[in-house]
């Protein structure tokens, strides 16, 4: 009777646990799958644990694949205990290896006499009941498995004292452990692999427009079969992971990295129509069209084309479905018979808006033309408007724009229908003059082209051709050492408080002129040239990024110089408008820019331009509020620096380890260096995200546009 | 006692076996020729197999290690002996194994494991009540007797059981006083159960003394002959003790579900090798009693897995044809006295091999699987109580004695039997007292009597 009284007091004594800590216990609890155990920890260490499975276990749970996660905990389903213990935590592992067990040796050995005895017949196993027998059988049956140790679950309080409120932890190490005391393994599955797979720290900032959106299932290894039991726990990214923040995509070309872009674009687009709906401006670089391009209409003709980004609007409620359209926007150089409705990417340069844009055009296209004087000294020409009642400066403008449309004539830039010539006030009746007193003037080169130069310049409405030919005929006047040029300059200098008639910079645009190539040069921006817009295309790419819209610019056609100018005019106007607003104490609009082929675009890691407009993206982005997610296979390929400084890591195969060593570096990468070598699956990747503590791989979705209506159908 | 083979061994004596002294010295010895052998190895096809067979397997094993102590006197020794008995489920295991891999949790339940532990004196231990090691030795054996205990109900100890057997040694043969050797005592008298005193010196003489261990223990040294037979004997008569408490509890008719199985060969060497005989009358006795209630014989084996018949039968399996071996699966070969004699232990004495060890009889056997096993069965009646026949119909438990061997046959180590290895691993972790063991047993031999069998 005495130790009734004994356990009953014992019993007595024990706390009751509150509400709060019941619940608690019971968030680790659900953790817990009984049936999903699968061994025993018999080495633990701050790195690594040491795991004995038995083959009956392994089949249960469907096996153990590596790279699987594993969990090690005390903790015992179905029992309520105070997470307050030190017990309380589950410690999370992940599979790297087979580790050997002191029996390895003679495990070996039996197998080897077993599989001697049945060698040559197809029939009989050497595991079989009548070679191996059960004893034996149910020994070897153990096997030991090397794990990562990642980190520890525990709950914590993030309330008060007084009005508690636990939350489950991950803590990436373990804090203590005692060599001698086992731990029970379990293997994830189902909702508690789900909750590993998508855990977030709670302590995070749960941004407005936060929300999660699945990107595809847990996968471990390239052969994955339906028994694993893995099948449907979907993986989710926290979008708003990538805002701000510089995104690795990584993988070779045709392992689905460009379906992994539509999907994180598909996730950012979506949250549109969310709970807490947020608009993001998206810009695409396509160097290869794979995403401008895509046939809007199925290949048969019937309805949507499920597979092309440019319907991601058709994914949303159908009622904003119209809406949502115009929310995707695709620019390109030239037309695409894939895309009827692109925007082209071409520029009014005779537009006075435009002017110096257009100047800035030429010069990116003229920038391999370095050593040649004539052309450098023009590129160094800029259109800054003077003041409107400076009369003085603003007749040397009109003037220098004057004789800079007529070189654009020149190349071949077609001219607007409303723009004509307009002389007046632009050049000097003595000028005239002069140049018609040479006309008679038989010591100097060409009198008779002075004459016309002068015919033509008094003429109030001369034609652009006539034009083109007056100033080309009035830069050799004034290089004309036996012409009337230079007394006229002189008499003019003397009346005049601005200097030469002929300004430096229009002498530098005149000097054009006289070489046949310079024009033809410059021509080479022709086919970004229209002589129907009034706006600037940049300008409005930012306009929509600005509104949250989805902008795909399509470089695979046209010149590929020409095609890099836009594309780094469009990116620093981005940047510099962000800038400006952030400047101002703004906040600027986030935009996410994607930049396929990172290699070419992104300066290589042995270069050192800090001015270029891609380094200070990636570099200085954050602070604008500009996301970069970047695309390569060529990892080795990209500054130290823009790794560094990567938050979220998408990563596919890569087939050598010159790519993987840099990626070695990064988190637990290195355990998946094998099978990012190895496993060539489309769309299988490894996945780092800023929210998320662990490296997770995963199966990415297709990327599918479910409701495909017919009502489109002609 | 450990396996062998679980290390390749090598010969770095053949060296030494090339030199000129060994040679001389074999050109002196008499060699075993061919053509002069009278007896050559016949395999004989085994019976058929039997469906019939025990349900349960009870195997017993020893082993000990000789520790230093720490006891302020130099090269102290303790002797720490375990026996384990572990009791496996064949029935169960048959059905478990159906399906491979086996649930572990299910598989533990096939085998229930019972080990006696014990720590006797070695070299330079001198308990407090006496005033040698070797006297000390005797007292702890005596005391380790009394306490070995297999049945919970019944808690008669393995004392009485070897009381038994004493009572069966012929008086015909008085032994030297324990303290001959130490005290000059010149006494020389037969030992009476319990615990007795010389009638000479008068000093305490226990009834194990009549094992005569204590003459092969050394009071400078190691132990490990003394230890050894220790464990020889206990195992012994373990199988005896468990017999006699079934007897006790009027089950023997059961024990047709019950095979046992000891390590080594149904002998007591040594010192206490008139056990032998003794065995063998109780055994008889026994065996009588389960005949008549059953019509069948007990399920006795010993397995050896070493020694001078291991390494002939694998001798005389080689043929000069490479890869081709004389025995094929399932064959066996009974040894004769007559074959014995000639081909493995030379001698031509007329007295029987093992006459005065031996309770029992070896056979050759091949398993199916080719595992190679040296198995001795005792004598079980008067009849059987021959080896120079090697007619198997003596032997009416035969074909199932062939047929366990085929079941029980492990892949872990050469020419050995699963039993016996999971008996030798549980007395390698000495954790709970035996007393279990037979409780377990009888529980599982009723359970099977109650189910209808
Ligand atoms: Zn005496």
């Amino acid at each position: 009777m005495t130790d009734i009284v004994a356990k009953l007091t014992g019993k007595l004594n024990e706390p009751e646990l509150s509400e709060q800590l019941q619940e608690a216990s019971q968030t680790l609890i659900n953790l817990v799958e009984e049936s999903a155990y699968v061994g025993e920890v018999y080495s633990l260490g701050y790195d690594e644990a040491l795991v004995q499975i038995h083959d009956y276990h392994r089949q249960q749970v469907g096996g153990i694949p590596a790279l699987s996660f594993l969990i090690a905990t005390r903790i015992r389903p179905g029992d309520l205990f105070d997470v307050r213990q030190e017990d309380a935590s589950i410690v999370l592992l992940r599979v790297l290896d087979k580790a050997n067990l002191p029996n390895t040796e003679e495990a070996l050995r039996v197998r080897i006499e077993t599989a001697q005895r049945v060698s040559g017949e197809i029939d009989r196993h050497w595991d079989d009941q009548a070679v191996m027998d059960p004893m034996t059988h149910n020994l070897l049956s153990y096997a030991g498995v090397r794990c990562r140790v990642l980190g520890t679950y525990y709950m914590a309080n993030i309330g008060t004292e007084d009005t508690q409120d636990f939350r489950l932890f991950f803590g990436s190490d373990i804090s203590n452990y005692y060599p001698n005391r086992g731990l029970k393994v379990f293997k994830p599955r189902g909702n508690v692999l789900k909750t590993i797979i998508n855990f977030r720290d709670p302590r995070s900032t749960v941004a407005a427009i936060d929300g999660r959106v699945p990107i595809g299932q847990v996968r471990y290894a390239s052969s994955h079969r339906p028994f694993q039991g893995l099948d449907g726990v979907p993986v989710q990214i926290t979008p708003t992971d990538l805002l701000g923040q510089k995104t690795a995509l990584f993988g070779m070309t045709r392992t689905g990295k460009s379906n992994t872009t539509k999907i994180i674009l598909k996730s950012i687009f979506a949250l549109r129509w969310g709970q807490n709906p947020a608009r993001i401006g998206q810009i695409v670089f396509d160097p290869n069209g794979e995403y401008a391009n895509e046939n809007e209409q199925d290949s048969g003709g019937h309805g949507l084309n499920a597979e092309a980004i440019k319907n991601v609007w058709k994914c949303g409620p159908t009622a904003q479905n119209g809406q949502l359209q115009n929310d995707v926007i695709t620019y390109g150089i030239t037309k695409h018979p894939n895309d009827p409705n692109r925007q082209l990417m071409l520029l009014n340069f005779y537009l006075d808006n435009n002017i110096q844009i257009g100047k800035e055009i030429i010069n990116d296209a003229l920038s391999d033309q370095g050593n040649v004087k004539y052309l450098s000294n023009f590129r160094d020409v800029s259109f800054d408007p003077p003041a409107p009642n400076d009369r003085s400066a603003l007749t040397r403008y009109n003037r220098r724009v004057l004789a800079y449309r007529a070189l654009l004539f020149k190349a071949g830039l077609q001219v607007p229908n409303s723009l004509s010539p307009n002389t007046s006030g632009l050049f000097n009746t003595k000028l005239l003059e002069a140049l018609g007193k040479d006309a008679q003037n038989d010591k100097v080169k060409s009198p008779a082209d002075y004459g016309s130069c002068a015919t033509i310049l008094a003429k109030q409405k001369p034609t652009w051709a006539e034009l083109t030919q007056a100033f080309e005929i009035l830069r050799d006047y004034i290089n004309d050492k036996d012409s009337g040029w230079r007394d006229f300059n002189s008499e003019y200098v003397q009346t005049s408080s601005s200097g030469s008639w002929a300004d430096s910079d229009l002498e530098k645009i005149l000097e054009v002129f006289a070489y046949p190539n310079g024009s033809r040069l410059i021509g080479r921006v022709k086919e970004q040239h229209t002589p129907d817009t009034s706006s600037d295309y940049a300008a409005d790419i930012y306009e929509h990024l600005k509104q949250g819209r989805l902008v795909i610019v399509d470089q695979s056609s046209g010149n590929p110089e020409i095609n890099k100018a836009s594309a780094d005019r469009v990116m620093r106007l981005i940047f510099e408008e962000n800038q400006k607003q952030f400047r101002t104490a703004q906040t600027p609009p986030e935009v996410l820019v994607y930049v396929e082929e990172a290699h070419n675009i992104l300066p290589s890691s042995r270069e050192l331009d800090f001015k270029d407009i891609w380094v200070r993206t990636a570099k200085e982005g954050a602070k604008y509020h500009i996301g970069l997610i970047y695309a390569t296979q060529e990892v080795s390929s990209i500054q130290q620096n823009i790794l560094r400084n990567t938050a979220n890591w998408f990563i596919g195969h890569l087939n050598n380890t010159d790519e993987t060593r840099e990626i070695r570096k990064f988190y637990d990468f290195a355990d998946f260096e094998g099978s990012i070598l190895r496993a060539q699956d489309k769309g299988f990747i490894r996945v780092k995200t800023l929210s998320n503590p662990y490296v997770i791989p995963v199966q990415v979705d297709r990327f599918l546009i479910e409701d495909i209506s017919n009502h489109q159908e002609a | 006692m450990p396996y062998d083979g679980e290390y390749a061994t090598y010969l770095p004596l053949h060296r030494i076996s090339e030199s000129q002294r060994v040679k001389n010295l074999l050109a002196r010895s008499k060699i075993l020729e061919k053509a002069h052998v009278a007896h050559t190895p016949k395999p004989i096809d085994a019976p058929p197999q039997v469906l019939n067979l025990p349900k349960f397997i009870l195997a017993i094993d020893g082993s000990y290690a000789e520790v230093d102590v720490k006891n302020g006197y130099p090269g102290a020794k303790v002797g720490y002996c375990t026996t384990a008995s572990v009791l496996l489920d064949l029935d169960l295991i048959a059905e478990l194994d159906t399906k491979r891999p086996v649930d572990p949790v299910e598989f533990r339940k096939t085998e229930q494991a019972a080990s006696v532990d014990a720590a006797l004196p070695g070299s330079n231990v001198v308990t407090r009540r006496q005033n040698s090691a070797r006297a000390s030795f005797r007292e702890e054996l005596y005391d380790l007797f009394t306490e070995i205990v297999v049945d919970e109900g019944d808690r008669t100890n393995l004392l009485s059981t070897y009381e038994a057997l004493l009572a069966l040694k012929p008086t015909t043969n008085p032994q030297s006083c324990p303290y001959s050797e130490s005290h000059g005592c010149e006494a020389k008298f037969v030992v009476k159960p319990g615990c007795t005193t010389c009638p000479t010196c008068s000093r305490p003489v226990y009834s194990t003394d009549a094992l005569r261990i204590h003459e092969r223990f050394r009071d400078t040294g190691t132990n490990g002959e003394a230890f050894g037979l220790v464990m020889q004997v206990v195992e012994r008569l373990l199988v005896i003790h468990f017999l006699r408490c079934f007897e006790r509890r009027n089950v023997l008719q059961r024990l047709i579900s019950l095979a046992f199985f000891i390590d080594g060969p149904m002998a007591v060497f040594g010192p206490p090798a008139w056990l032998s005989s003794a065995i063998s009358l109780e055994l008889k006795r026994l065996n009588k009693k389960v005949r008549t209630a059953t019509d069948q014989d007990l399920l006795i084996l010993g397995i050896e897995k070493t020694g001078a018949f291991v390494q002939h039968f694998e001798e005389i399996d080689q043929t000069e044809t490479p890869g081709q071996q004389l025995f094929t699966s399932r064959q066996y070969m009974l040894l004769t006295d007559g074959y014995i004699k000639d081909r493995i232990l030379h001698s031509d004495s007329h007295k029987r091999y093992g006459e005065d060890t031996y309770f029992g009889r070896k056979f050759f056997y091949k398993a199916q699987s080719g595992a190679r096993i040296v198995t001795s069965i005792p004598f079980l009646s008067e009849e059987q109580d021959t080896i120079d026949s090697d007619d198997i119909s003596l032997y009416p438990q035969f074909a199932a004695i062939c047929t366990l061997l085929d079941r029980v046959v492990s892949s872990r180590h050469a020419n050995s039997v699963s039993p016996l290895i999971a008996a030798n691993a549980q007395a390698a972790i000495p954790l709970q007292l035996g007393s279990r063991v037979l409780t377990e047993l009888a529980k599982a031999l009723l359970g099977t009597a109650e189910n209808g069998k």
